[in-house]
């Protein structure tokens, strides 16, 4: 899937060489529409998944308390950081508010704030991701197994959910489906927010 | 944004609803990565645009990278904060 997605923007880099004016016009007004479609499809895998939307009201404390810990976490951190390194604050939050869903928070901060934030929410996602995959099976063995659902964010329902279930328990694992489901929900209403406020 | 929102209570409402087909349902998947390449061709295209040199990527990759590490630590620093002292979900 990576390969996919970068090769999807090396393409658009190089067409953006190539082409011009009212081509570019409608490929952009092209790109608006996919949001609006993949943001629609989101919402319906979401919804079709009643037993996951059912089972947050079982496990509501423990899944309430590690949205807050990695929204707030996320979006403190990119903050601190963005201050440090004198980047726009509301910028560096919404980047820490793309919460490793990089493809999805790459296209809304790139269309509300500029290619440069889209740029720099590509980058500190993915590395959000790698850095998981790399994190997740220490953290279980050294700080417990809650801790393992810190780094992945919203990939904690797909992209690190096998890692996850390999290195805890059943439990766990449906936590952490739970809670990348919250976080890939949030992600199109926090990042635009930020971006809009 | 308030297309965004829309959009997704939407789908919240139909996938909660059940009358999605199951041909439609079992090709949800594909719509959304189509959708999602068709945006990041649309957003490269825009990448273009920024000319960027070499050393200006490089900077941009160092700053992406530090702050996605800022990103880990924050939640992980909170998530140990909020679990430990609460009796320790080990």
């Amino acid at each position: 899937m990576i390969s996919l997605i970068l090769g999807s923007l090396a393409l658009g880099i190089a067409a953006g060489f190539v082409l011009t004016g009212p081509v570019l016009d409608h490929l952009e007004k092209m790109g608006d529409w996919a949001l609006l479609a993949l943001v629609l499809v989101v919402g319906i895998n979401l919804g079709s998944n009643r037993e996951a939307l059912l089972g947050i009201r079982r496990k509501l404390g423990t899944l309430l308390g590690l949205t807050l810990a990695v929204v707030a976490g996320s979006i403190l951190g990119t903050m601190a950081t963005g201050a440090a390194l004198g980047l726009s604050l509301r910028v560096a939050a919404a980047v820490g508010a793309g919460l490793g869903w990089y493809s999805l928070s790459t296209v809304i901060a790139g269309k509300l704030a500029g290619p440069e934030a889209g740029a720099l929410a590509l980058l500190a996602n993915m590395v959000r991701e790698l850095l998981a995959l790399i994190l997740i099976p220490l953290l279980a063995r050294r700080l417990g197994k809650i801790s393992a659902l810190a780094p992945g964010g919203a990939a904690n329902m797909d992209t690190t959910l096998g890692l996850v279930n390999r290195v805890t328990d059943p439990e766990t694992t449906a936590l952490s489906f739970l809670l990348g489901a919250v976080l890939s929900a949030l992600v199109p209403i926090l990042v635009p927010l930020i971006l809009a406020g | 944004m308030e297309e965004l929102l829309l959009a997704l209570f939407v789908g919240l409402a139909i996938g909660w609803s059940g009358l999605v087909p199951e041909l439609v349902r079992r090709n949800l998947d594909r719509a959304g990565t189509a959708a999602l390449l068709l945006m990041l061709f649309a957003l490269g295209t825009r990448f273009a645009k920024l000319h960027w040199t070499a050393p200006q990527w490089w900077r941009m990759g160092l700053l992406g990278g530090l702050m996605g590490l800022a990103a880990v630590a924050g939640s992980l620093l909170l998530v140990l904060l909020i679990f430990r002292r609460g009796g320790g979900e080990r």
